[in-house]
């Protein structure tokens, strides 16, 4: 009886074993192309002591620097942007954030209020699957998945991803066990500028009103921060493109008047913030590059600092010695970016 | 005792193989967002050019000429470029998808075109009612679809305000 059992579990080790390689291998990595697949799941080896939380999509992981927050202020602060991050997974990653400590202000980047429903599985996947494991991921998961989309998918993604096996390439295998440093505590750097010449005109659209899911989830959010003493502060970030319409700004200000939250919306500080959107973008007007970044950070860094009295942690020498460390990574990619540019003309890869 | 070890290995890799076998269909791996097939839908022309959503958008550029201006947006994360030309009296948008720029829409922008049905910036909704059939009276917006094309008609007051050809592309 007892050989039966022995010969049972080893037979189970062995198939979880087998089945936890495949997965291991036929999963995306995101280590050479997609990248910002592995923001989300960057965060939590440096959860804890971020007194200033970033949610929202492109427009926070690109457009603001923690690094020049914590050198000109001594802020502390990370950024949970992932691609298209929809509003109900801004409000997840919010709590997911307070099982780890709790900000002294959030910041949610209110573009992502324009799509009402769920979007596509791929940019799902980018946020999602790097979230550990917890009720919170899964009542994101529910939240965000297309009528083509399984839970089962998110907890056991070979289903998702077996057929994997015949687009296989050395990034799967060299990538199996590690992954390597890409962000700036969620900031994604990039060097090169492209200027934002002509901008299309915004296409009419024939219902400006705001989803009332992304409403929901707005208020999920207020209410939390409110619950945990977090001063919420609403942003637009000062991209081109996509278009804003001053209809969905005209409903942000609404809400955050009704709410007596503050909203910023830094297209209209593009002056005050000497913005040149020549060479301040490095893809024509929708993101910030590196030089945008920091523009934004002093900008916001001085506004956290003396209008919320966000404090001056420099003095602290364990953080300062952590913090030295993720500046030394911040130059070290910065100059790869700049000898890229020298030597290849163009920035093809972070590092 | 070594039969059944090896059974149990046996198992293991015919599952293994079993999973990694499945071959590519309705439950595609691919992490681009776009996908799409061509079909004949509503068309916009200007001049001999005819404009189909999800068409080769490279013999589309060549046959238009030059374009007055020109912008591209990269995707957040994935591979690919959304493009955008302006032309006289239109926009022409397109997407990528396995290397190939496809048209994903067409926005009329003054009253100096219009569809190959006469509709333009500036008709009235009865008139687009009999071009393109009946909507809800009063409404804002109509929309028209076909398998591969949506055509959004926007009014204010009566009167047709925007025109858009949308090529229905899986998100």
């Amino acid at each position: 009886m007892k050989k039966r059992i022995v010969k049972i579990v080893i037979c189970v080790v062995l198939l979880a074993a087998t089945l936890f390689l495949l997965q291991k291998l036929l999963v995306p990595k995101y280590a050479t192309t997609n990248e910002e697949g592995i923001l989300s799941s960057e965060y939590y080896a440096n959860a804890g002591n971020n007194d200033v939380l970033f949610i929202g999509d492109c427009e926070v992981y690109t457009n603001f620097s923690p690094v020049k927050l914590w050198r000109d202020y001594g802020i502390t602060s990370y950024i949970r942007g992932t691609p298209q991050q929809l509003t109900w997974q801004s409000y997840y990653m919010l709590e997911d954030t307070l099982r780890y400590e709790t900000p002294k202000v959030v910041v949610f980047n209110v573009l992502a209020m324009k799509y009402a429903e769920p979007q596509n599985e791929a940019y799902n996947r980018l946020t999602l699957d790097g979230m550990k494991w917890s009720t919170t991921k899964l009542d994101a998961v529910k939240a965000s998945m297309t009528d083509e989309e399984t839970v089962a998918s998110y907890i056991l993604p070979l289903l998702r991803f077996h057929s994997r096996w015949s687009e296989l390439t050395s990034e799967d295998f060299n990538y199996l066990f590690k992954t390597e440093k890409l962000s700036h505590n969620g900031y994604l750097m990039r060097v090169d500028a492209k200027p934002a010449g002509q901008v299309p005109d915004p296409v009419p659209l024939p219902d400006y009103t705001i989803g009332p899911k992304c409403w929901e989830y707005l208020d999920k959010i207020r209410e939390t921060c409110d619950k945990n003493g977090i001063r919420l502060i609403l942003i637009k970030a000062p991209s081109l493109y996509p278009a804003w319409y001053d209809q969905w700004e005209k409903q942000i200000e609404d809400y955050a008047g009704k709410y007596g939250l503050e909203y910023i919306n830094f297209l209209e500080l593009a002056d005050e913030l000497e913005m040149d959107y020549n060479t301040d973008t490095y893809d024509a007007g929708l993101h910030l590059n590196l030089s945008g970044a920091e523009k934004m950070s002093a900008w916001f860094g001085k506004y956290l600092s003396e209008k919320c009295g966000v404090e001056d942690r420099r003095s602290d020498a364990a953080l300062a010695a952590e913090w030295a460390e993720r500046e030394a990574f911040y130059e070290y990619m910065k100059e790869a970016q700049y000898k890229q540019l020298r030597e290849e003309g163009a920035v093809t890869r972070y590092k | 005792m070594r039969k059944r070890v090896l059974a149990a290995v046996a198992l293991i890799l015919v599952l293994a193989i079993a999973l990694c076998a499945c071959e590519k269909g309705s439950n595609d791996t691919s992490i681009n967002p776009n996908s799409g097939a061509n079909s004949k839908d509503y068309v916009f022309k200007s001049g001999s050019t005819v404009i189909e959503m999800k068409a080769d958008a490279e013999a589309v550029l060549k046959a238009l000429g030059a374009y007055k201006s020109s912008y591209e947006a990269p995707s957040c994360a994935f591979d690919g470029m959304d493009k955008i030309y302006s032309y006289n009296g239109f926009d022409l948008m397109t997407y990528s998808q396995n290397g190939k720029d496809l048209i994903s829409g067409v926005v009329l922008r003054d009253d100096t075109v219009e569809t190959p049905e006469g509709i333009a910036i500036g008709s009235k909704a009865e008139d687009v009612k009999k071009a393109y059939g009946d909507f809800e009276k009063d409404a804002t917006s109509a929309t028209f679809k076909t398998d591969n094309c949506k055509l959004l008609i926007i009014f204010d007051g009566g009167v047709v305000t925007s025109i858009q050809y949308i090529a229905l592309v899986e998100k």
